[in-house]
């Protein structure tokens, strides 16, 4: 990517929001371009929120497109991990540049935010995630 | 070569539409000061925090930030100044990463980040009640 791409890039903040399947979940995969910063982060917010409401609780982040990423940004990631975690879903990050992942990795937040690098073994990771939860539900044993 | 003490100084709607522009300037002076691609990713990261946290804590929207860039021959000193409310308690504070990572909290990132990306940082309560942070990076 040249220097002008970049700044052109750097102009906008975008969402894609893809429906997937990881073995009987339903997985939303959220694709972010740009930056997200506090000047854009309200737009991932309200975008994860309403996906939220509606009863989503599995996240495949594609950070492929992310060229900048501050502490507003990282906190909407935080809020919405906790989210999903009470309700027992998930959030995976794929294709994380080397730049985010050491900002990731500085804050701690690679403890937190599994990163794949790819969809297809993200999806599996989910998918074998909630065969192990389907073993250990006391419910489920009998 | 450098001379011993420039100045640049910018003055910025205090807005966050215009953190782009804050990040590509300190992104091009950086580089072409000669810091590191880490360094440089720090240093604009850092000023986001700072000009972020202002424009958030600014009570009058219609006064410019004003950011001033002090070059010497192996340091960049970055100030902020903002007629916002007094942080000095926030500024004293020091964020505990692991029990910030443990209850998930969502904010109080920004200073961590400063502290941690720059070699040192300060903030200054002026008689005239505006705010001055300075940021250090030094040019190894």
């Amino acid at each position: 990517m040249n220097d002008t791409e970049d700044r052109q890039m750097w102009k906008k903040f975008e969402m894609e929001t893809t429906p997937l399947s990881a073995g009987d979940l339903s997985v939303n995969k959220v694709k972010i371009k740009g930056y997200l910063d506090s000047s854009t982060f309200p737009q991932l917010q309200e975008h994860l929120d309403n996906l939220l409401r509606e009863g989503n609780h599995y996240y495949l982040l594609d950070l492929e497109n992310l060229t900048y990423i501050s502490s507003a940004g990282l906190g909407v990631l935080m809020g919405i991990l906790r989210e999903v975690r009470e309700k027992q879903g998930d959030l995976k990050i794929i294709n994380m540049s080397d730049k985010i992942e050491r900002v990731f990795s500085l804050l701690g937040f690679s403890r937190l935010m599994k990163v794949y690098s790819s969809e297809e073994e993200a999806l599996e990771a989910f998918s074998q995630a909630a065969e192990n939860q389907e073993v250990e539900d006391p419910e489920n044993r009998f | 070569m450098r001379n011993q003490n420039d100045r640049i100084e910018l003055r910025i709607p205090a807005r966050m539409d215009y953190l782009c522009t804050v990040r590509l300037f300190f992104e091009d002076l950086a580089r072409c000061f000669g810091f590191p691609e880490k360094d440089v990713e720090n240093i604009v990261m850092s000023v986001d925090e700072a000009v972020s946290n202002s424009i958030n804590y600014s009570r009058r929207e219609e006064e410019p930030l004003r950011i001033t860039v002090s070059l010497t021959e192996d340091a960049m000193t970055i100030t902020i100044e903002d007629a916002g409310d007094d942080f000095r308690e926030r500024f004293r504070q020091n964020v505990e990463i692991e029990e910030h990572l443990r209850e998930m909290r969502e904010g109080g990132l920004g200073l961590h980040i400063m502290k941690t990306f720059m070699d040192a940082v300060d903030y200054k309560r002026t008689p005239h009640q505006t705010n001055h942070l300075t940021m250090v990076k030094f040019l190894r």
